[in-house]
């Protein structure tokens, strides 16, 4: 597996269940491989869950191996006060770098790219359309467990 | 041979619940972290994995050593790997470690961190 499949993987099973937070992915320590899964905006009652679906896709695609995946789960509230640019995936689209590398913190190497995710207001990126058809359908079948 | 970082993983426990106490929940984060991480380390280094001076990509690796408990390895890993963004959070990001998430996982960090002490005592 690399990098980007991991990154494709998550980002397209977390947007399934929750199809309009920002979710990008942050380098945390020395390890470019371990990555902090940012999520932005989220509902305070699926904080809990969204966590729980990260650290599950951590160890059931990671354990054994050099990957990390590490929760970084915002509600709307913390969001608002500490990260405005995000309160919409627009924004963080038009954001277009790291909100950590702006404050030039250690987290300064942004390995992904926001993910922009309500289909009513945008088409399908282009990763969506063919080698994620599959975990598109398990991400279905997640929303569905999660409803 | 016990865990080389037994003490101090002690020592730290101590000094995280103090600021829990205190109100320092960041501080907590980091102090509660760091305790199970030495744990770890004292473990890697028992078990001839690590040095003292090893560095590289060690939060990375100590989930893996923290995943190879038996049947506890998924659990392990994955309360560390929540404990250790709430560190993240403390240390890096300008919001504040929620107590309560903090709280929630204390017995299951010490939990881990004792396991990884009564490690090297049992291979002894």
């Amino acid at each position: 597996m690399t990098l980007e499949a991991l990154k494709t993987i998550v980002r397209t099973m977390l947007s399934g269940a929750f199809p309009c937070v920002t979710i990008q992915f942050d380098q945390i320590g020395d390890n470019p491989l371990h990555l902090g899964v940012s999520v932005y905006g989220v509902e305070p009652n699926a904080v809990r869950w969204l966590k729980d679906k990260i650290l599950a896709l951590d160890y059931d695609l990671c354990a054994g191996t050099d990957f990390a995946l590490t929760p970084l789960v915002r509600d709307k509230e913390t969001t608002a006060k500490f990260y405005p640019q995000f309160t919409s995936p627009w924004q963080a689209e038009a954001f277009g770098v790291s909100f950590a590398s702006q404050l030039n913190m250690a987290f300064d190497v942004r390995l992904g790219w926001p993910s922009v995710l309500c289909p009513e207001q945008f088409e399908p990126a282009a990763w969506e359309s063919s080698e994620a058809a599959l975990m598109a359908r398990v991400a279905n079948q997640e929303l569905a467990l999660a409803a | 041979m016990a865990n080389i970082l037994s003490v101090k993983s002690e020592d730290t426990w101590t000094e995280g619940k103090r600021c829990l106490d205190a109100g320092m929940v960041n501080s907590a984060a980091n102090r509660i972290y760091y305790s199970v991480f030495q744990a770890v380390k004292g473990y890697a280094i028992h078990r001839g994995s690590w040095t003292m001076e090893t560095t590289d990509r060690v939060h990375t690796d100590a989930l893996k050593f923290v995943e190879q408990s038996g049947k506890l390895g998924r659990f392990y890993r994955s309360k560390m790997n929540e404990l250790f963004s709430l560190r993240v959070l403390a240390d890096y990001y300008p919001d504040t470690v929620i107590k309560k998430d903090l709280e929630e996982l204390l017995a299951d960090a010490d939990s881990i961190r004792r396991h990884h002490i009564s490690r090297c005592a049992d291979k002894t």
